[in-house]
């Protein structure tokens, strides 16, 4: 016997293996039979509870013939205490364990962001489950609608999430603001970050219609319909659950339009689409503080280097050329360099900004044929200074406010604490603020502009 | 039993060896008043040969004297070259029944045996899973001395050294054990020789007998002697120190030692650009990883793993996967199967049903099943994906069909845990082994810098200076200064 | 003794010691005690180490051809010897259990939702018993098989994020979490001592006049390598890497690049899970050959099975609990013996070294002639012990070198 044993010692122990391991697998199911498939999350304040709402991917079995990523997204809501609780909610009306793992987004209503944003991000830190590239987003309305709109696959022209992470991510303000970088900016010492804001809205009547959308993908048809009706369950569920823990939310009705079958689509009715408006709102220590107008907005893009493209109009330029123009530059290239010095003990925080810009368009009235011509239409003179003028003017409405509202997303704290700490340190105690930091600091600006042609 | 001196007696006994069958012919007739009798089997003699340089010189012999004829005869008479004196009736007996000629006279306990024999054999022909675009076309076959000649006329030298080995109580099958002096250890070929003296065995069909016989490990799954179907190959390997075993019936010839690499080298890669070579066969190492282990990996990710996948694949296999009767480890064993299955029929099927099978195999699998829902696309895209990769290294095609197994059974009950244990596993496993003094994952593992110039990516002959030190050889030295 | 290892497979054995326990937990272990300046620990703790590493290979070659135990034993006698071999044992397989747990989290958290015990634990100890009952020589080619992949994964990880890192981050260079820099060495002091490797491979190794410059070179650069790793880990978390536990997959997680392209840190995972099993299955391997020498087994099996039982027990013990094991391994006690043991043995060999300088009863005698390598070693201790002579010669015709 022994002697067998020796002899088959590597057979028997891969057999033996086999044996024990194989009755646990042979029925195993996959995992996304198991696990449901988040692709974005919502959150609403409801009371003093949250909701939670959830797109999860659902397979449709036209996929498998049809091919290619066909599939419905069906969104669920659920209301809880917290975050924990809300999932759980939710687990259970989907019938699977909530899976974040190909989460890309994570929109918070602005209701929670005024009181403290942190409050709902610290599950999604300590999550293994999540991956820490969701990027935030705030939403002035509900949550949930935007989340209903990015299911929704109606009209391809409509915007998803995704699109807006893509896109934001190399033409806005070009800092994506995932958790990891979030709470990264939390704990510094400013503790500021800058959020963008999406919302929702109809869609254009002016937008293509949706015959090829109703032929072709039958699946998005029945996907709006299916989560509208799936809407409802999960919330009826939501609430039916919640309810039965003693918690007696009541679910909010399911929306009226969505509710009914494919119909609704069908029907011409517009449905609510994602729209991104290029919004920032500022948030300190997780508290919103306030929110960046076009001017503001168009000044944070430009001195961060990350952030691509852009443009910059000046306004009422009169040359030879010009008269009473609205020029508007395209930034072609930039370098975006910050020197953080001290004259006298007064912190001077300084951009140097090098741009080549590039002429996109020109309104005047009266044109001429040198305005056409594109070896005219050169930067010079007049212009330069009216673009400079133009970008002081916003520079200053953004460093205007920074001060007002004590919030530094100029990043002027930690720039000056990496490259003069000791006398930085040295001008802090001097404060008797310590938080006013900004309003002794003076900011200046160096642009070069040149045009490319 | 011994020669007698009557030729009766002798004629006789040799009838009584072989059962009185009517295959022994025998043909008496008279030489100078001496009786000689010629003994050869029907159908493996080259009897024109026979008749035109030894029984008609023979029988039409003048002045034959009458003292020391037999001699004279062997000498001055019979013109064929290859003959030989023997006493043993043993070796007679086995002689006759390879198909050589039996010489007998009367009055004498000797015979003599003349090389005539000739049975229809195939021609070299290139074999299936060696194909060539550019270079030698031709393959052994099943005669050991046409396979013998044919390595001669690559390496036309005196250091080409054979020593024959009978092997077989009923077969008595010869076998050659061929090296170049001067290049192969002496050690490696004393072992071998020893090795397949010590078998006793009835019968040798196949080289692979032998390869069993010589591998260091029985049970391994893994391929221990190297093999050969071409010439040029078999002696391109014993240029750099291996040494060859022709077995008599058997196109294959065994080579050791054996080192993995040997089988994603193809004899093409010497006859084409080097730039391309290496490109092929970073290609074959690829397929190698695929086969193994993309079936694994599948399986793996469905039931362990969605978080590998991006968003987009998973929604496809999600949707493709819905509602199958099968669980996910189930449908991957159950396809695999029935690649298998396909295979070894269109092995053994006849060839006038060859297409008609291959189109119903085709259409069952890639169609019906799926539309019927009982496996998904995805299995079967997985599965005949791993299966053509099996193929880019033919020579390997059992064992990686195997591991294939093994590592999907793995990738099953563990996730990607499993497929990495079982890699550190094998090739733990791997660089255990070292085949007659070569280790098996050379020069990898060990990492041999001057054999890397022929490993994974090859350079051009002028640089290959010197031979491989992962096979022992005493010359090192390749290409003169 | 025949050496059974080349001088390259040795550099590398070395080099996948070093990066094994220090790219997963202990970035986020270091910055409990130095917030954002673990980078510093590291460096320190990798000078002292290369300082040791120094005094070892110098020890290898003044006695190429003696184990670490020959020579304790020469010095010192059989006792020390056999109490010397049980404690680096024993350090062996805690060091072993550290892995085999920290693999345990790391597949929990990255690879599986939720991996049962046993279904993580049963084929590990397989495997790791059949490293254990392999000899040195399958080992280091096993790890030389793997050292391109493993190699290629930490690059990976290290150029994926390097574009999108602001290394500013890194500034003030002083500042407050920088004084717990010594505290860390205390406390994570067992991540470090990679030079012990070499005392399990002295007398093993194929030493030639360029493979001191070889392992030191091997060695340099994965000690950059790891610098690297770790002031790319500040800059990209900050005051925030203390809650990255696991290093090496969170790195390019974090990453833009990855998400564009979807889970590339898995590749890493996967990379990084072979380094973690090897270093595991070389570390017990070690402590085997180490509890072989102790009690002077005849064969491997029974030590090999009795580190499997005593690993079964400990992890069974530290069930799902790595924070156990951690807060065992960074305790105060623990880390002061940890400490002496790693300054203890350097010490000791050089102490041996010193004797044997002195030692009339012990001659070496090297002589090469004409191509013939002859090394003859002749001692004389006492007179009950026989005359131990051994003559060593290589035909430079026949060199077969055992690789």
């Amino acid at each position: 016997m022994t002697r067998f044993l020796k002899k088959y010692k590597l057979f028997i122990t891969i057999a033996l293996i086999t044996m024990i391991f194989l009755p646990f697998t042979i029925y195993k199911p996959a995992e996304t039979d198991r696990v449901a498939v988040v692709t974005s999350i919502g959150i609403d304040k409801n009371g003093e509870d949250i909701e939670l709402s959830l797109n999860v991917i659902t397979p449709s079995s036209q996929g498998a013939t049809s091919g290619g990523s066909v599939g419905s997204v069906k969104t669920f809501a659920a209301i809880g205490k917290n975050l924990s609780t809300a999932i759980s909610k939710i687990s259970l009306s989907v019938g699977k364990s909530v899976g974040l793992a190909h989460c890309d987004a994570v929109v918070v209503s602005k209701d929670i962001v005024e009181e403290d944003i942190t409050k709902v991000l610290d599950y999604f830190i300590r999550s293994n489950n999540l991956t820490s590239n969701a990027i935030i987003f705030i939403t002035e309305g509900k949550a949930k609608d935007v989340i209903k709109a990015s299911a929704q696959e109606t009209s391809r022209f409509a915007l998803t999430l995704s699109d807006i992470i893509s896109f934001n991510k190399m033409f806005a303000f070009g800092e994506s603001i995932n958790i990891d970088n979030f709470y990264i900016n939390y704990f510094s010492d400013s503790g500021v970050s800058i959020l963008p804001v999406i919302s929702t809205g109809p869609e254009d009547e002016s937008a293509p219609d949706d015959q090829s959308g109703n032929s072709g993908d039958g699946n998005t048809q029945n996907a709006s319909g299916d989560s509208g009706s799936s809407q409802s369950e999960g919330e009826q569920q939501g609430g039916q659950s919640g309810g039965q823990s003693g918690g007696g939310d009541s679910p909010e009705p399911s929306q009226g339009g969505g509710g009914q079958g494919g119909g609704q689509s069908q029907g011409g009715q517009s449905q609510d689409v994602i729209k991104n408006e290029g919004k920032i709102v500022v948030v300190k220590k997780g508290k919103y503080v306030c929110e960046l107008n076009e001017k503001q907005v168009a000044a944070i893009n430009l001195i961060n280097s990350r952030s691509l493209k852009g443009n910059i109009t000046a306004k009422n330029v009169n040359s030879d050329i010009f008269k009473n123009a609205d020029i508007t530059y395209q930034v072609y290239t930039k370098k975006v360099k910050t020197n953080c010095y001290f004259i006298e003990n007064t912190p001077v925080f300084n951009f140097d900004l090098d741009l080549i810009l590039q002429i996109k368009e020109i309104i005047m009235e009266d044109y001429e044929i040198d305005s056409i011509n594109g070896t005219t239409a050169y930067l010079n003179g007049e212009v330069t200074k009216a673009i400079k003028k133009t970008i002081h003017e916003n520079l200053s409405e953004l460093i205007n406010l920074a001060k007002k509202e004590k919030v530094d997303y100029l990043k002027v704290y930690k720039n000056f604490n990496k490259f003069d700490t000791f006398k930085w340190e040295k001008y802090i105690d001097s404060l008797d603020d310590k938080e006013n930091y900004l309003d002794n600091v003076i900011f200046t600006v160096n642009i070069i502009a040149q045009g490319k042609l | 039993m011994e020669i007698k001196k009557s030729l009766k007696l002798n004629i006789s006994n040799i009838k009584q060896q072989f059962n009185n069958s009517k295959d022994i012919i025998v043909k008496e007739f008279n030489v100078n008043k001496l009786k000689v009798a010629i003994i050869y089997l029907k159908g493996m003699t080259d009897t024109l040969m026979l008749t035109d340089f030894v029984i008609k010189p023979m029988q039409q012999a003048k002045k034959v004297p009458n003292k020391n004829i037999i001699p004279y005869i062997i000498n001055n008479i019979i013109t064929f070259p290859e003959i030989a004196n023997e006493t043993n009736f043993n070796t007679i007996v086995e002689e006759i029944s390879k198909g050589k000629v039996c010489l007998f006279f009367d009055g004498s306990n000797q015979s003599y045996l003349i090389e005539l024999d000739k049975y229809k054999e195939r021609s070299l022909t290139e074999p299936p899973t060696s194909a060539v675009l550019k270079g030698p076309r031709e393959g052994f076959n099943e005669n050991l001395k046409t396979n013998l000649s044919v390595i001669r006329k690559i390496l036309a030298t005196d250091k080409l050294d054979t020593e024959m080995i009978t092997v077989g109580d009923v077969t008595k099958t010869q076998i050659c054990v061929m090296y170049l002096k001067g290049i192969a250890t002496k050690s490696v070929v004393k072992q071998v020789v020893n090795k397949i003296k010590k078998i006793s065995i009835d019968g040798i069909i196949d080289s692979y007998y032998i390869a069993e016989f010589l591998a260091p490990r029985k049970y391994s799954i893994f391929k221990q002697i190297g093999s050969a179907e071409k010439p040029d190959v078999v002696a391109a390997k014993m240029l750099e120190g291996r040494v060859a075993i022709l077995v008599d019936g058997s196109p294959l010839v065994l080579t050791v030692p054996f080192i993995l690499l040997e089988d994603f080298q193809a004899s093409d890669d010497y006859y084409s650009n080097s730039a391309h070579a290496s490109f092929v066969r970073c290609i074959r190492i690829i397929s190698f990883f695929v086969t193994i282990l993309l079936p694994g990996m599948y399986i793996a990710i469905q039931l362990n793993h969605y978080k590998a996948l991006p968003l987009k694949f998973l929604v496809t296999i999600v949707n493709s996967t819905q509602g199958l009767p099968l669980s996910p480890f189930a449908e991957i064993i159950f396809v695999l199967i029935l690649f298998e299955i396909l295979y070894e029929a269109s092995l053994r099927m006849p060839e006038y049903l060859g297409i008609a099978l291959s189109v119903v195999g085709a259409l069952i699998l890639g169609d019906t099943a799926v539309k019927a829902g009982i496996i998904s696309p995805p299995a079967v895209m997985i599965v005949a994906l791993s299966g053509i990769t099996l193929y880019t290294i033919p020579d390997q095609a059992q064992q990686l069909s195997l591991l294939r197994f093994i590592f999907t059974m793995a990738g099953g009950l563990l996730g990607f845990y499993g497929l990495v244990l079982m890699a550190v596993f094998f090739v733990i496993y791997l660089n255990d082994f070292d085949s007659y003094g070569s280790p098996y994952l050379a020069p990898i593992s060990p990492y041999i810098s001057s054999d890397a110039k022929d490993s994974i990516f090859k350079k051009p002959l002028p640089d290959m200076i010197m031979r491989p030190r992962t096979i022992p050889n005493v010359n090192h030295r390749r290409i003169k200064k | 003794m025949t050496r059974q290892i080349s001088d390259r497979q040795c550099a590398i054995m070395l080099a996948i010691s070093i990066v094994s326990l220090k790219l997963l937990i202990l970035p986020a272990l270091l910055s409990r005690y130095t917030v954002k300046y673990s980078y510093m620990s590291v460096i320190c703790g990798l000078a002292i180490d290369f300082v040791f590493m120094i005094i070892m290979l110098a020890i290898m070659y003044k006695f190429k051809h003696l184990t670490f135990s020959e020579i304790i034993e020469r010095s010192f006698g059989k006792v020390v010897r056999y109490l010397l071999n049980f404690i680096l044992a024993v350090y062996f397989f805690f060091k072993g259990i550290l892995i085999v747990k920290e693999t345990h989290n790391y597949f929990n958290e990255t690879l599986f939702e939720n991996i049962s015990w046993w279904f993580f634990v049963i084929p590990m100890l397989l495997l790791i018993f059949f490293i254990i009952i392999k000899d040195l020589k399958t080992i280091s080619r096993s790890v030389e098989f793997f050292f391109w992949l493993i190699a290629a994964g930490i690059v990976l990880t290290i150029l994926v994020p390097i574009k999108t890192v602001d290394f500013s981050n890194l500034l003030p260079i002083f500042s407050k979490g920088s004084l717990g820099i010594p505290e860390s060495l205390l406390y994570c002091n067992f991540s470090f001592g990679d030079y012990f490797v070499l005392l399990m491979l002295m007398g093993r190794v194929d030493l030639k006049t360029k493979s001191r410059k070889k392992i030191l070179w091997y060695a340099t650069i994965t000690n950059f390598l790891v610098v690297l790793f770790y002031i790319i880990f500040v800059a990209m978390f900050g005051d925030i890497s203390v809650n990255q536990g696991l290093a090496i997959s969170d790195m390019p997680l974090h990453s833009n690049i990855t998400s564009a392209i979807s889970r590339l840190d898995w590749i890493i995972i996967i990379i990084w899970s072979i380094t973690l099993i090897f270093q595991a299955g070389a570390l017990f391997s070690m402590s085997c050959a180490c509890l072989t020498e102790s009690f002077k087994f005849k064969n491997k099996y029974i030590p090999a099975v009795a580190i499997i039982v005593s690993i079964f027990i400990t992890a069974y013990h530290y069930y799902l609990d790595l924070e156990g094991i951690l807060e065992l391994i960074i305790s105060l006690p623990f880390s002061i013996i940890t400490m002496t043991i790693q300054i203890m043995y350097p010490i000791i060999l050089l102490i041996a070294g010193a004797k044997q300088n002195n030692n009339r009863k012990f001659k070496a005698c090297n002589a090469v002639i004409k191509g013939q390598i002859k090394i003859q070693y002749t001692q004389i201790s006492k007179p009950k012990k026989k005359k131990l002579a051994l003559n060593f010669s290589l035909d430079a015709n026949m060199a077969k070198e055992e690789l």
